[in-house]
């Protein structure tokens, strides 16, 4: 069994009568890029923003390493870095003096790994240009500079490619997978561009109305999700009874049925409704990551 | 705590708003005391006017000493309100511009975050006075020179130009404190709201709105005026008395810590409250 880095146990978060965050339980091992699929609303910052002490939980704990964070007066932050939502800094100090701040403050005096991680994302030419002046692309790559600086064993991104373009989608996914593989630090990225999650994560989670809908392994719950198809029709009650009939599970989704299918037996079966004459207004087999995102979410 | 404290001041003085309360007291004091050079004879004597049929006045009337002592009476309005530009800023600024989060992110206490501004803002406001202080000292010596001041208060104190160094330094020591306590208080203010302008907007709304409750000196309000804070940013001028009321000094000098404290006390608890959304 894989060591736990992070576990968060029936985390809620109330904003007066509004449930941001209802009963969430996951937990991240270490090596991990974990996914944190929603849709915008679903509780993924507000769950983050818990997990580095920035909103105080309702209810729930949340242990990194094994310790309980709501004791601990706050030094496990010095395994975290974190990038929020989108990368601030101050615009009036220069890269370099940003980063000098947040390393002091991180209580460390070896100012050489600035340029270390300004080096690692590229930005050691620019580290006395004001951030003020700096593009979307850069910004974000200071954000990612500013995780590094004090060694975590944890990253937390939200939304890290937010405003990038294609180009700087792609590098910013080369740059998680390096600090992952080569500097061996657990990652969890929250992002609404499931390809991104699809693409390097080996485990997710996916929360919706602060509720968590489905955690597991990437791979497997893609697999899985192979087996479904998704029928639509006028008459749901008779696909319904014709799967009920042939023995396979299915179950109810809005307007559709979502039915657990070997591959092979589709057309026989899609044959087979059609001598029975129920009419289908849509078959679909769900395959990529989106199709069970938008399928988990309805 | 220092490092803290070192890295907030790092901020400040790299902030442009900061030069701004030290331009504004360069250029008021400058025009004051420029005006005063002009045309000070002329309304000098105008305010002494009844005074002159009583008494016969010898020496340089307008000196570096008045001058001080004039200046000094800008502790009540302006120079709260360029305090106000840096401390307002301190929690409410990084909020609305989403560095709090950031810094909120690293190993300290949020206690030590709210304090080690505070102290920072302190030391701003320490040195926007002693700026001022040195502004209309120097700049009056310069153009005027020294002299015995005459203090237009309950009646009239004359004192001798070698009587008036301790007291302008504990009327600056008042007055800083006085600016201490607007300064916790704009910060209290800053810890409650996510942009710099509301801290700035409510500590002078407040300022002022006591300031008028006590400068009308209705009844109703007789017996709490001595606890207001505002009514002691001008217990300075208490140093130019012949006779100064200790007394009243040390009541005066523990009603504002009082405030000092509770001000830091309840943005603090705020503060540590507060969800960081932005």
């Amino acid at each position: 069994m894989k060591d736990k880095i992070l576990d968060i146990n029936n985390l809620c978060k109330k904003f007066g009568d509004f449930t941001a965050v209802n009963d969430i339980s996951l937990h991240v091992n270490k090596g991990d890029i974990y996914g944190f699929l929603g849709p915008n609303g679903a509780g993924k910052s507000t769950t983050l923003r818990m997990v580095l002490g920035l909103i105080k939980p309702s209810k729930g704990e949340i242990l990194i390493n094994g310790e309980n964070i709501s004791g601990s007066k706050r030094k496990y932050l010095n395994s975290i870095g974190a990038l929020i939502e989108k990368p601030d800094f101050y615009k009036n100090l220069s890269a370099f003096d940003n980063l000098k701040i947040l390393y002091k403050m991180s209580r460390l005096k070896n100012v050489n790994k600035i340029k270390d991680v300004l080096n690692e994302v590229d930005l050691w030419d620019k580290r006395n240009q004001k951030v003020g002046g700096f593009s979307q692309g850069m910004k974000q790559r200071l954000g990612i500079a500013q995780t590094l600086i004090h060694d975590p064993s944890l990253i937390i991104l939200d939304e890290p490619s937010n405003g990038l373009d294609p180009q700087g989608q792609a590098d910013m996914r080369s740059l998680i997978l390096k600090i992952n593989k080569e500097m061996g630090i657990t990652v969890i990225i929250s992002s609404h561009i499931l390809s991104e999650i699809e693409k390097i994560s080996n485990r997710m989670v996916v929360i919706n109305n602060g509720q968590k809908i489905v955690e597991g392994n990437v791979e497997e719950l893609m697999q899985n999700e192979l087996l479904k198809v998704s029928f639509k029709s006028s008459d749901l009650k008779l696909i319904g009874s014709f799967l009920t009939n042939k023995k396979i599970q299915y179950e109810n989704k809005n307007d559709s049925i979502i039915a657990q299918i070997n591959q092979e037996n589709i057309p026989q079966i899609l044959k087979q409704m059609v001598e029975s004459n129920i009419s289908i207004s849509e078959v679909k087999q769900m395959r990529t990551l989106e199709e069970l995102f938008l399928g988990l979410i309805k | 705590m220092i490092q803290l404290t070192l890295i907030e001041l790092f901020k400040i003085i790299k902030r442009p708003r900061t030069y701004i309360g030290f331009l504004a007291i360069f250029l008021t004091v400058g025009a004051m005391q420029l005006a005063m050079f002009y045309e000070g004879e002329e309304l000098i004597s105008i305010a002494i006017q009844n005074l002159e049929n009583d008494f016969r006045l010898e020496g340089k009337i307008i000196n570096t000493n008045l001058m001080t002592y004039i200046l000094l009476n800008s502790l009540i309005i302006h120079i709260p309100i360029l305090i106000c530009l840096v401390t307002g800023d301190a929690i409410a600024g990084e909020a609305s511009s989403g560095t709090l989060r950031l810094i909120l992110q690293r190993p300290y206490t949020r206690n030590q975050i709210y304090l080690s501004k505070a102290l920072s803002g302190y030391l701003y406001t320490i040195s926007l006075v002693v700026f001022l202080a040195l502004m209309t000292y120097v700049l009056g010596y310069f153009l005027f020179g020294s002299g015995d001041l005459i203090v237009l208060r309950r009646g009239v104190t004359v004192l001798s130009s070698n009587d008036v160094g301790w007291r302008f330094f504990f009327a600056f020591c008042s007055g800083t404190l006085s600016m201490i306590v607007v300064a916790s208080l704009s910060m209290m203010i800053s810890s409650f709201v996510n942009n710099a302008i509301g801290p700035i907007v409510g500590t002078i709304s407040i300022i002022i709105g006591l300031n008028i409750i006590f400068t009308l000196g209705a009844p109703l309000f007789k017996d709490i005026i001595p606890y207001v804070f505002t009514s002691h940013f001008i217990k300075w001028q208490y140093f130019f008395d012949f006779e100064i009321e200790v007394e009243k000094l040390k009541l005066s000098f523990m009603v504002q810590l009082g405030y000092i404290f509770v001000f830091n006390a309840i943005g603090m608890y705020n503060f540590n409250r507060k969800d960081i959304l932005s």
